[in-house]
């Protein structure tokens, strides 16, 4: 997994590290030339796979993104070197009954002999974007978006489940020494668990696209979703294409009886090797649904992933009317984590603020915030 | 609270000195913060906090740049610019 934000921020200098050179930095709109410098720059903060990951996704976050003559991209030089970047990701909004563009900044990065310089980007991004909705884990990027007036809305929380014996032995010291083999009971039971619960939960249904119907399923939840990201079957078929990061998803979905979706689930394992999570992105349900048919979903999701090679399943939950209630999340055995994201916009006209500043009006999930920050890679 | 340059350079040393910086380091009053790897955009943001606090005045983000940051000399010139007459 990645940093969780990118934003460059190592810790202060040792004692005795060499001092800062002198700099004199210019924020400057993108220009396509830069592109490679970019991918140099992030492989220094990120490393090699950041990087591949980084220019991998660059088609589809930066080109394809349904809004690319409205995506702001600014470097930071030093000169003719290139030592900052912050792009942005424009997504359609709804908010209190008004459509408006809204950006999240991804992909903000400063070399280190620069911290403190990642400022100018920031201001730039909150001075050219009129709307700006951003989730984010990192203090350092947080506090900068404090002081930009952004404003903190809700906390995402993240949730895990176990889905594999072994994750005991990966995340408990003392058992680190167990064979794998003596976990493969434990995976059994929690596989057969799974399995007893599907039986007793209404059916869902793999589908491999985002059919006309979830379009018919967001227009009929519109009035549930005061605050929300314009959804529909084009803008999913595109946040989980073939050029995303997340391609690998499965889509289940719970019908009525006019076969019409009454909730969906989106979850993916990540393309890392060294990662063994699955991610749950996506989690939505009709409102008034019953219980069981998030109970499906999470169960339908937590069987998909272990089948993938996940041992983990993690999703990171928030505040949203038709996402799942936390008590619904602990009931599937999903156990709450510490660690803490912060849900932070700035709109800039006052009335739309207002309203934005109402959490419980919200219905964003962490598979929104992930277009941008693509940390479940 | 002071608000003679001197006073004000005095709290901001003494602020980065026992909360932002893990190393024993002199901070002259033209000591380049940012030039020097003292000031990263954290920090800043903090002292942006702590200089509210204690001066009861707004930095606005377009005043934390290189110019007004650079020494504890710029910083209280700034502070002082903002405090009532």
């Amino acid at each position: 997994m990645l940093p969780s934000r990118l934003m460059a921020e190592p810790s202060p200098p040792e004692p005795g590290a060499p001092a800062q050179r002198a700099k004199s930095t210019k924020v400057r709109p993108f220009e396509k030339g830069h592109l490679p410098d970019v991918i140099r720059l992030y492989e220094e903060v990120f490393g090699k796979k950041g990087a591949r990951d980084f220019a991998e996704r660059w088609r589809w976050s930066q080109e394809e993104n349904g809004f690319s003559a409205e995506t702001r991209r600014w470097s930071l030089l030093d000169g003719a070197r290139l030592v900052g970047f912050l792009a942005t990701m424009p997504q359609r909004f709804r908010v209190a009954g008004h459509e408006v563009l809204v950006h999240s900044s991804c992909d903000f990065m400063v070399h280190p002999d620069y911290r403190f310089h990642g400022i100018s980007l920031m201001r730039e991004y909150f001075r050219a974007c009129d709307n700006c909705v951003s989730l984010d884990d990192m203090p350092a990027t947080i506090a900068v978006l404090k002081m930009m007036k952004a404003v903190p809305i809700d906390n995402a929380v993240r949730y895990v489940r176990a889905l594999d014996g072994r994750v005991a032995r990966e995340h408990v010291a003392r058992l680190s020494r167990v064979p794998e083999l003596a976990f493969v009971p434990a995976t059994w039971a929690l596989a057969a668990y799974d399995a007893g619960r599907a039986l007793r939960l209404p059916d869902v249904e793999e589908t491999p696209d985002f059919d006309v119907r979830f379009d018919r399923f967001f227009s009929a939840t519109l009035e549930a979703r005061s605050i929300s990201l314009v959804r529909d079957s084009t803008y999913l078929a595109w946040r989980y294409g073939p050029l995303s990061p997340h391609r690998s998803r499965t889509i289940g979905i719970v019908t009525d009886r006019q076969r019409e979706l009454d909730g969906y689930v989106v979850c993916a394992t990540a393309a890392s090797r060294d990662d063994r999570s699955g991610y749950i992105f996506e989690l939505h349900v009709r409102p008034g649904a019953p219980a069981s048919t998030f109970s499906a979903l999470l169960t339908f999701a937590c069987r998909r992933l272990r089948r993938q090679g996940a041992r983990l399943a993690r999703l990171h939950w928030i505040r949203s009317t038709t996402g799942v209630p936390e008590p619904i999340l602990r009931a599937n055995r999903f156990a709450r984590r510490a660690h803490q994201h912060v849900l932070l916009v700035k709109f800039r006209d006052a009335a739309l603020q207002a309203a934005a500043a109402e959490a419980s009006r919200w219905d964003y999930g962490f598979g929104d915030a992930e277009a941008s920050h693509s940390v479940a890679t | 609270m002071g608000s003679s340059e001197a006073e004000i350079i005095a709290a901001v040393r003494n602020y980065m000195l026992k909360e932002l910086l893990q190393s024993e380091v002199q901070l002259g009053d033209d000591t380049a913060l940012i030039e020097g790897g003292h000031l990263t955009s954290l920090q800043t943001v903090q002292l942006v906090m702590f200089i509210g606090e204690q001066f009861g005045v707004e930095i606005e983000p377009e005043e934390v740049n290189e110019d007004e940051f650079r020494t504890l000399k710029t910083i209280a010139a700034l502070v002082k610019r903002k405090l009532p007459a």
